[in-house]
């Protein structure tokens, strides 16, 4: 089973996270270990999510982490601060893709996840059953955008107006690719009982 | 398929998401109970996604964040001092070498690129002319035969067609004259300067 539910649609909000916005503008560097602290799992389970890789997904929280120390600056709290976390880590996790097939012009869903992870963690192979392949494959197969917008719903629990917000595109665009996606996984995993 | 199913059909994925207002859930749960297939269709899309719950993410251990941490730390000092390191104090040695290079390779550039006159002045007689068909100077033409003078004795007439005769309107009307030094042509016009043309 997956063991993330911990934190999954409850994104701290309000006063909280002002308070944070407010001392991190000033420069004061304990905000932001608490801000690491309080969005490392989920900044990481985002981007984990989207390029679907252990390696990568880190390297796409640090620079995430690090955008946010250096730009909170110009952060214009017309958002909230987890929607703005939430698509630098978006962004990074879109761009890195896109990049990464690039330089190997392979689909996304051939790279060679399933074998590096189990060689790193044996544990994994063990726990992995023929169901959770089935469900990472599809989920895979999935266009970018729909697996971050499948994300941000299914998995953050984040509202359409805000996975508009953070991917960049309408709340239609948002339910739209939704949609599209369940539709897709359905499709490819209509058989499962 | 009734209108109705099809409306319904087309929330169920919001539905089984956990989405919708209240208004909307109960109506679906209205249709859902007396429609079978709508409630099959419901059925298996929450079959579906409770499957898709589990899809492989596995929580990062507490060490994972311990390691985490200190890389995002290492990282941001490096890139302080990387910032650091591109203030203009510190920047002035790694850039010194730098500038006397493109110092250097400016001045090869302009020695190599000036116009080579032979010592022409404005107003000094010419010493090489370009004649045209007529034998009189001319504006230069593809058609132009050149007589070139570069001080040592005539040089064999350059081939006319290497002149581009849009390369030769800044120079107006005749006379076009041509020196010539090693590889270069300079032609001095009766417009305001002079320009060198590679061959």
């Amino acid at each position: 089973m997956s063991n993330d539910s911990t934190d999954r649609a409850t994104p701290p909000q309000g006063r909280e996270d002002e308070g944070l916005v407010r001392r991190l503008k000033a420069g004061d560097e304990r905000a932001f270990e608490e801000l690491v602290a309080a969005y490392r799992e989920r900044v990481y389970r985002v981007a984990w999510r989207v390029v679907r890789d252990d390696e990568i997904a880190e390297d796409v929280a640090q620079e995430a982490f690090i955008r946010v120390f250096r730009h909170v600056g110009r952060f214009q709290e017309r958002s909230s601060l987890y929607t703005w976390i939430y698509r630098i880590t978006v962004n990074i996790a879109l761009n890195r893709l896109r990049r990464d097939r690039f330089r190997h012009m392979v689909p996304m869903g051939e790279l060679q996840w399933e074998d590096r992870r189990a060689d790193a963690d044996p544990s994994y192979a063990a726990m992995s059953s023929e169901l959770a392949g089935r469900v990472d494959s599809a989920v895979r197969s999935l266009p970018d955008k729909q697996r971050a917008v499948f994300t941000l719903r299914f998995f953050e629990g984040l509202s359409h107006k805000e996975i508009a917000e953070v991917v960049g595109c309408s709340e239609g665009t948002s339910k739209a690719n939704y949609f599209h996606a369940v539709r897709k996984l359905r499709k490819l995993l209509g058989d499962l009982r | 398929m009734r209108r109705e199913c099809a409306r319904v059909q087309e929330m169920l994925v919001e539905f089984a998401s956990g989405g919708l207002d209240a208004s909307e859930r109960s109506m679906i749960e209205e249709h859902c109970a007396a429609c079978a297939a709508c409630a099959e269709e419901r059925a298996a899309l929450e079959r579906l996604l409770e499957a898709v719950r589990d899809d492989g993410y596995r929580q990062p251990s507490p060490f994972h964040w311990t390691r985490f941490e200190a890389k995002l730390r290492r990282r941001l000092e490096s890139g302080r001092r990387r910032g650091e390191s591109r203030t203009w104090p510190a920047l002035i040695p790694r850039l010194a070498p730098a500038a006397v290079a493109l110092f250097c390779f400016a001045v090869g550039l302009w020695l190599g690129l000036r116009p080579v006159t032979g010592g022409v002045e404005q107003g000094a007689p010419p010493r090489a002319v370009a004649y045209g068909p007529v034998g009189v100077p001319s504006v230069i033409s593809p058609e132009s035969k050149l007589l070139v003078d570069s001080g040592r004795g005539a040089h064999p007439a350059y081939a006319a067609d290497t002149l581009r005769p849009s390369a030769l309107a800044p120079f107006g009307d005749p006379p076009g004259m041509v020196l010539a030094a090693s590889q270069r042509l300079a032609i001095v016009g009766s417009g305001p300067g002079q320009r060198s043309l590679g061959r």
